[in-house]
């Protein structure tokens, strides 16, 4: 009976931790009453594996579990696809500085590129925590979000110059994925 | 890449960022969160549990150079690993360091006989199985940088030679550089039969089947 009160206490602290970020990183990637469905799902998960949360970095191992169960949730290539479009449509104005050209450029990197980038720029996580949530090593995603920064900035510098249809032969990456 | 065109970077993305720290969320003390931590508490069966592959809990912590080495080759008795540099165990994390360890795999030299049905029971027991990216590919060899092993190896790297006279199409793969794919191995021969090619859902799916996180 302690042993279920303290691990009911450990969950809530766990929950206090990542509740908020792993709604960001949600919402982040899929609409809201799709990010409300998988934030049980994540819950449901960690409560599970209580003992598996590393303590030192739970945020990012939530992170990883939060990626998985997304990941069923999208299962289908086509719903992602078209869930993608819809979210860059219904961001209102956020890329008027790029004139969508960020946008682009992203999406038209591989996805486990993109992710990388995303949890580097949005997540705000170090290479080493982007490994723990993207169950890659750290030396893979180093060598992932030297590459991915450096194909952004050379799709955003050559946009400037050739509009946005230099930006189609970034596509080199996307046609393994159906 | 410099320091601040990096920060300039992350700014920028920072801006299309769609749940940036302006947008509210719900709090970690709200109903509806004490209402879904209360629903998971109550789960008991573990047949209800999403099938989730798990992030492992120690990633990048990988065994002593020597030790997945010595694994490694014990499973893939013909692979041929290349280590560059000192081989220091621990990743330096800079691109193209010295610490990058890789496994060397071929093509068959023959063609395969006939194809079985493909069958994850089989998938299960390929002695190397990986995701990764192909970074590089020309006639004579195949580069890939791994983002996952499955089974077999610890390496970052994996080079897939063609013999001569032989073509990856030959085995019904055709490896596009930035592309991924789902590779299986025995005896450091790349398998063919649907045991490899381009990371589709469903081939992703069969190998989450056949090699568990857990």
């Amino acid at each position: 009976m302690a042993q279920d009160v303290e691990r009911r206490r450990r969950f809530e602290r766990l929950v206090s931790e990542v509740y908020a970020p792993v709604q960001r990183y949600l919402l982040r990637r899929t609409d809201p009453t799709g990010a409300d469905d998988v934030l049980g799902d994540v819950l449901l998960v960690l409560w599970r594996r209580l003992d598996d949360v590393p303590p030192e970095r739970p945020l990012p191992w939530a992170y990883g579990v939060a990626r998985g169960c997304l990941a069923n949730h999208l299962r289908g290539a086509a719903r992602q696809e078209r869930l993608v479009h819809r979210l860059a449509r219904e961001r209102p104005g956020a890329d008027a500085a790029d004139d969508g050209r960020l946008q682009r450029a992203l999406e038209a990197l591989p996805e486990a590129d993109q992710e990388v980038l995303r949890l580097w720029a949005w997540e705000q996580l170090p290479p080493r925590e982007i490994a723990l949530a993207m169950g890659l090593t750290a030396n893979a995603v180093s060598l992932r979000l030297h590459r991915a920064k450096r194909r952004l900035k050379k799709a955003l510098t050559s946009g400037k110059e050739t509009g946005p249809a230099g930006h189609m032969g970034m596509r080199d990456g996307g046609g393994a994925r159906q | 890449m410099s320091e601040s065109a990096d920060d300039e970077l992350r700014t920028r993305l920072g801006r299309i960022d769609p749940a940036g720290p302006d947008v509210p969320v719900d709090p970690a003390t709200s109903p509806r969160a004490a209402e879904l931590m209360e629903r998971a508490m109550q789960q008991t069966s573990t047949d209800e549990e999403p099938d989730v592959d798990l992030p492992r809990s120690r990633p990048g912590r990988r065994p002593a150079w020597w030790a997945a080495g010595i694994a490694a080759v014990a499973a893939v008795a013909a692979a041929v690993f290349v280590f560059g540099g000192s081989g220091s165990p621990v990743p330096n994390g800079s691109p193209g360091g010295d610490d990058t360890t890789t496994l060397a795999l071929s093509l068959p030299a023959t063609p395969e006989a006939r194809c079985r049905a493909f069958d994850v029971a089989v998938l299960r027991t390929m002695q190397v199985a990986f995701e990764g990216t192909v970074t590089a590919t020309d006639g004579e060899q195949t580069t890939l940088t791994v983002d996952r092993w499955f089974t077999g190896g610890d390496a970052d790297r994996v080079t897939i030679d063609v013999p001569d006279g032989r073509t990856s199409e030959s085995l019904g793969i055709e490896f596009r550089s930035g592309a991924r794919y789902l590779v299986t191995a025995t005896d450091g021969t790349v398998n063919g039969c649907g045991y490899s090619g381009p990371a589709t859902a469903e081939l992703e799916s069969a190998f989450a089947d056949a090699f568990p996180r857990r």
